[in-house]
This record gives structure tokens, C-alpha cells and sequence, in this order.
């Protein structure tokens, strides 16, 4: 019931000094767990490599890992090594605890072959202070026998807002209690926060709108053409209902398992989701699209992606810079990525000869970063909350934005 | 000598629990007032995030939402664990098994149940809807989560699955501890089942009761795993109660303070209640005798 930092931050901290109490000559790495496999085979290659250091990996769930590295660094004796998302980078920089690794990348690979949003995300004042390795954006997949049936042509997806909305409705066939829906919305979920985010930002910002202005201090969320893309996106449910009933309940995850079973006939989705295919589909015939755009513009994408960063003031931070040099070359930064790499020329490694990611290779393109504010989480949240206001009825597009950018004013004055 | 050594004794015995309780108890307590009264820069600032805590709109919706939520819970879970409580007491062909069954809810961890029922709730794949479709008891699918006006009282159904084995339980041991002369003395006066029931099990489990209500109130008002596992406290707050609200505040946005004055006043507030239940309740007695 009593929430008190300086407990749980004390507490922590004596775990953490027990768990990272280092010397010169070993380097304590903290990895996710799904990275945990591949990490052990590259520390293997790298201690051969660097006779007399040695990597200690420590595996962490994803959840709770934000605030888990932010004590850490707080701590004052964090791990030499983290993997964190580059979206969570600029918050740790701001705490002055990280030590910009820009240079010491740049040894191992020119700074201009990494994907650009990943760098200029984890960049501030010119310095780099991640090493980014993993860069994905979401594109839109669709079900090339559900358009046979619903007599479109499954190699020409829509383009346009427009034609997205037509064949969306073409798709959407609902009979009793079996029902087809032409596209799949986020709107709620476990992860719905920020699956909402990935998936309606973006619409945001191909016509022009967005959260935040570039700079981050002027709430644009209720601008003609944000609402504009807030109603398009909305309307998919409250108007057109060729998003299914439970929209509102539908994340990510949620919404791949509807896709599978035919009740929709289309959604976003990420890199990831082909490897769930094709262990629990293998045969669903399905193709990946660019995101459709506001006729004249062009498509935008919310950049996801992951790093590493280097605490500065450690003992033995040569060695730790070694293992950021050996993990910088496009073999390794491919080798490690659970999606698509974020350097370019590890896009030709074999494992992303796949046809079917071409869609996502070039929705890479358009990837832009989340804005490197502080509170975002908390802007985030408050958008997402409206944009439910609108999907239960309670609230128009306009006095939903409306009162999103009240609350995320007093957010950004604060 | 003895009578230093009895006078220092007691002190020296309970000095280790008083310590642990000082830890544990009155420190984070004290650092949890101060933090509410203070910023990210450690000064002083009155009352500031009692203010921004109190015109926040999602605060006395969480408010709303939890009353009803703890209070419909609580009623409903008292009920059907009195009823479990009294047919579990009877004498019946299986009555060991259906003790232990009865009991599953209770055991099950709760994210795991909750989880389950998410599943079992979805609009689209779930199987109630599936059933109730199939069945044509409704034409068009339920939102149990995401309808404005259905989501608290699904996540209130999920509660008491969840609670009413352990009120069945305590009114199990109550009963167990009734003395069997009295319904022997009602039935030579000719007492019926009812008669029993109303005059003699009620009033007996009565003490028993108080304690299980206070201890759900207790677990009512934290209750976040369920909620904030099933729906996050959405959709838009419709199934925001305040616990989660004081997490979501501290554990994700990190504005400690704010998240402070939020426990602060919830603390309070519950205080009062409790406070006033049992003041309440031992007036009611002192009547009464």
C-alpha cells in the first residue's frame, strides 16, 4: 500500500552491488531473456578473442526492465554492459550516468550505415550514447486468400487511405456468430498502451500531425490534421465497424491470433510475427504491405528498436568498450537482432533473404523515433486513454483531442 | 541485581521487533509523508501534489470505481460464501471433495486466473460469448470488458470466484465452533431450519463475519492484480481503482511524490472507514447487551 522509493532503491541497490561487485578484467552484461542464447555464443567468441576478460551475462525479463535499468544507474554500481529499447535512452541519458560510445562504434562501423532514426533516438547534442542493434517498423499484413474470396486482387493491397477503407469494407462479412473483419485496430489489450501507440502514431504523422511538435514543446495532438488521422483511424471501429467487436480488448498479440483464424483479413504487425506463422501456421497464405497513406503523401512508421548502453565511471570500462566494438560489426548486430538489424549492410545476411520482409524493409525506411521528452510514457498514456473515449462513445475525435492536449500541456509545463 | 535484570528483560526481548517494525513499518511510512510533501529536488512544496493529485479527473473516477467495486464485491462474496459456508457444513455423499473444490478459486494464483478469464471474456474468440452465441441466448457479442457499463461488474464476478471460498471457509471453522447444545435446546422448542439459521447460526458467526468483511475490505481496495492484469484499468478508466492508479503513478510515469500524496489520502481514507465500521459495530453491540 505505501509506495517509497528510497526503501525499494536501497534494497535494490544492495542486490544489485552483490550481483555486479566486478573487477578489472570481467565485464558484467545484462541481456534480455529471448537474447539470452545468442549472447552466450557471442561472449564465447569474443573471450577467445580477448584472452584474460571475461563476460558475466545476467538474463532479465522484459518486464519491468525500464525502471529496473533506471535504478540501476542511480545506484551508482550498475552493470558495465544493458540492453535496453532505444525509445527508453533518452531519459537514461538525462540522468548523466551514461558515457557516449558514438567514437568508439564508429571504429567498427561507420556511424552513416546504422539505420538513421536508431542513431539520432539514442542521440543527444551530436553524441551517441547507444549502440543500437535491433531496428523494426510495423507494416500491414494481409490474407491473399480472404481477398481472392472477397474478389480482390491479393498482389495489389491498398495504397491509399481511401482504397484501404474500400476493400476493408469489401473484406468485412459478418453472418451470426461467424464473422469476417476487413482490419484488425488496436485499441486496448495487456500491452495496449503501447500497442495502440505503434499502431495509430503513424497515421498521425503521414498527414502532417503528430503528439508533439519536432522540438517537443507544443501539443499538436489536436490539430486539424491530427484529428483528421485520429477519425480515420477511430472510424475504422465507431463508423465503417470493419474492426472486429472487440477492438477495445485487441493488442498486438490478440489481434495475430484473430488473424490467424480468419476474423480479420488484415492489421499491423511486426517482423516477428512470420516466425509465429510459420510455427503455428505454416500454411497461411499471407502477403506484407507498405501502411496505406493520405492520397499524396507519403506512409511513416514508428520506429521500435534496441540498444546497448555503457554506464560511465565504471573500473573497467576499456574492456567493456572492447565488447562494443566487437558487437558493432553488421555480422554480429545481425546476428543478435530478434527483427531486423540496425545497420544496413546486415540486411544481406541470408537469415533477411525472406521476400515476405521486403514489405518491413521498406517500411524501415520511414521509420521515424518516438520524441525524446521526458513524461512521454505519461503523454503516451493520455493519448491512448482518449483515443478509448472515442472508441467506447463517449467522446467525439475533436473533444477527445481536445482534452488530451489539456492534460498533456500541464504534463510538459510541469 | 534482579530487579535491574527485570527491569531491563522486556526491553532487551522485544528490542529485535521493534526494530524490524521500525525498518519496516514507521520508516517507509514517515519517508512516504515526507515524500508527498516534497519534489524531485527534495524541497518542500506544502500541499502542491495534494492539489494536482486531488483536480486530476482520472482521481474521483478511480474513487467511484473502487467503492462500488469493494462494496459490490463484498456483498456478494459475504452471500455466496455464507450459503457455500452453511451447505459445505451439512451432511452429504461427497462432502470432503466438494470442500477441496470449492477451495480451487481461492488457490489458483491470481494472475493465472485472471489471465484465464481474460481469455474466456474476449469479445471475439472467448467462450462465453461463443456459447451464449451458439446457444442464441444473444444475437450480437458481448463487450464484457470493454463496454463502459459491463466492465466493472465482469471484473467484480471475477473477484468473487476469486474470494468466496475463503468466506466459505471462515464460516465453515465458525460454524464448526457453534455449540451443538443450542440448536439441540431450539429444536426441543420447536424450532425449524430457518428458525435455527436466523436465531442461532447468524448470530453466533456474527463476530466471525465482522473480521471477514474487514479483511476483504483490506483485500477489495488492493485488489490489483486482477484488474490490472484483465483490462489495465481500461477501456479510459471505467475500471480504474485507486490502487492501481497510486502504481501506475509511481511504477510507470515515476513521479514519486504525486504517487505519495495518492497513498497518503487513500490511507486516510481507508483508515476512516475501517475506523468507523468498528465504531459502529460496538455501539451496535454494546446496545444490544
Amino acid at each position: 500500500m505505501f509506495i517509497d522509493l528510497r526503501k525499494i532503491t536501497t534494497i535494490t541497490c544492495t542486490l544489485l552491488a552483490s550481483a555486479t561487485a566486478s573487477w578489472a578484467g570481467q565485464i558484467n552484461w545484462w541481456v534480455t531473456e529471448p537474447g539470452y542464447k545468442k549472447a552466450q555464443e557471442l561472449v564465447q567468441k569474443f573471450e577467445q578473442a580477448n584472452p584474460g576478460i571475461t563476460v558475466k551475462l545476467q538474463s532479465n525479463p522484459y518486464g519491468g526492465l525500464e525502471g529496473k535499468t533506471l535504478i540501476a544507474l542511480k545506484s551508482g554500481s550498475p552493470p558495465d554492459l544493458m540492453e535496453v529499447q532505444t525509445s527508453w535512452v533518452p531519459s537514461y541519458i538525462a540522468t548523466g550516468t551514461l558515457e557516449p560510445i558514438g567514437d568508439t562504434i564508429a571504429k567498427t562501423t561507420p556511424l552513416d550505415q546504422f539505420v538513421p532514426a536508431a542513431i539520432s533516438s539514442a542521440s543527444v547534442d551530436g553524441k551517441l550514447y547507444a549502440l543500437p542493434f535491433q531496428a523494426e517498423a510495423l507494416a500491414m499484413i494481409y490474407r491473399k486468400d480472404l481477398y481472392r474470396a472477397a474478389g480482390l486482387d491479393p498482389e495489389k493491397p491498398p495504397q491509399t487511405w481511401d482504397e484501404m477503407i474500400k476493400d476493408a469494407q469489401a473484406l468485412t462479412k459478418v453472418e451470426g456468430a461467424k464473422a469476417q473483419y476487413g482490419y484488425g485496430i488496436a485499441g486496448g489489450g495487456s500491452e495496449g498502451q503501447g500497442n495502440t501507440l505503434y499502431r495509430s502514431l503513424p497515421y498521425l504523422w503521414m498527414n502532417g500531425g503528430g503528439i508533439l511538435s519536432d522540438d517537443g514543446k507544443t501539443v499538436i495532438v489536436n490539430s486539424p490534421e491530427s484529428v483528421k488521422a485520429v477519425t480515420f483511424y477511430t472510424d475504422m471501429y465507431t463508423k465503417y465497424k470493419v474492426s472486429p467487436p472487440s477492438t477495445l480488448e485487441n493488442g498486438g498479440l490478440e489481434l495475430r491470433r484473430l488473424f490467424m483464424s480468419g476474423a480479420i483479413a488484415s492489421y499491423q504487425g511486426t517482423p516477428t510475427e512470420i516466425e509465429r506463422f510459420q510455427q503455428d501456421a505454416p500454411n497461411l497464405d499471407y502477403g506484407v504491405a507498405i501502411m496505406p497513406h493520405p492520397e499524396g503523401k507519403q506512409t511513416s512508421a514508428l520506429l521500435g528498436g534496441w540498444g546497448f548502453i555503457v554506464p560511465a565511471k565504471r573500473a573497467n570500462k576499456d574492456d567493456t568498450l572492447k565488447l562494443v566494438q566487437f558487437l558493432a560489426t553488421a555480422e554480429n548486430v545481425g546476428y543478435y537482432t530478434r527483427t531486423f538489424p540496425a545497420v544496413n549492410a546486415a540486411l544481406d545476411l541470408p537469415r533477411f533473404a525472406d521476400p515476405r520482409l521486403n514489405g518491413f524493409k521498406e517500411m524501415l525506411k520511414y521509420g521515424r523515433p518516438q520524441p525524446a521528452v521526458p513524461g512521454w510514457l505519461e503523454i503516451t498514456n493520455i493519448y491512448y486513454r482518449h483515443i478509448q473515449e472515442i472508441l467506447i462513445g463517449d467522446s467525439t475525435p475533436q473533444e477527445a483531442m481536445d482534452a488530451a492536449a489539456k492534460e498533456i500541456t500541464a504534463v510538459i509545463k510541469r | 541485581m534482579r530487579a535491574t535484570a527485570r527491569g531491563q528483560g522486556p526491553i532487551t526481548f522485544i528490542l529485535p521487533a521493534l526494530l524490524l517494525l521500525a525498518i519496516f513499518i514507521v520508516y517507509p511510512l514517515v519517508s512516504t509523508v515526507w515524500m508527498s510533501f516534497t519534489n524531485d529536488s527534495d524541497q518542500f512544496v506544502g500541499l502542491d501534489n495534494y492539489q494536482s493529485v486531488v483536480e486530476a479527473g482520472r482521481t474521483a473516477r478511480a474513487v467511484k470505481n473502487t467503492i462500488y467495486f469493494v462494496g459490490a464485491s463484498i456483498v456478494v462474496q459475504l452471500l455466496l460464501g455464507t450459503i457455500a459456508g452453511i451447505v459445505l457444513n451439512e451432511k452429504f455423499k461427497g462432502q470432503a471433495i466438494a470442500r477441496s473444490l470449492t477451495l480451487v478459486p481461492w488457490v489458483v494464483p491470481g494472475i493465472v486466473g485472471a489471465m484465464t478469464w481474460a481469455w474466456m471474456f474476449h469479445t471475439d474468440y472467448g467462450v462465453i460469448n461463443y456459447i451464449l452465441l451458439s446457444t442464441g441466448l444473444i444475437s450480437t457479442p458481448v463487450r464484457w470488458l470493454s463496454d463502459p457499463n459491463i466492465v466493472l461488474p465482469s471484473l467484480i464476478a471475477v473477484n468473487v470466484w476469486k474470494m468466496f471460498p475463503f468466506v466459505a471457509i471462515m464460516v465453515l471453522a465458525g460454524l464448526q465452533a457453534i455449540p451443538k447444545s443450542l440448536y439441540e435446546a431450539a429444536q426441543v422448542d420447536g424450532a425449524n431450519f430457518w428458525h435455527e439459521i436466523r436465531y442461532i447460526t447468524l448470530p453466533q458467526l456474527r463476530p466471525m463475519l465482522i473480521s471477514i468483511t474487514l479483511l476483504l475490505v483490506i483485500a477489495g481496495v488492493n485488489s490489483i492484480t486482477i484488474i490490472y492484469s484483465m483490462t489495465g484499468g481500461g477501456p479510459a478508466d471505467r475500471s480504474l481503482i485507486t490502487s492501481i492508479q497510486i502504481f501506475v503513478e509511481a511504477f510507470q510515469f515515476f513521479n514519486f511524490h504525486t504517487a505519495s500524496a495518492l497513498s497518503i489520502l487513500f490511507f486516510l481514507v481507508s483508515t476512516a472507514i475501517i475506523v468507523v465500521y468498528i465504531v459502529a459495530d460496538n455501539n451496535k453491540r454494546s446496545a444490544q447487551e
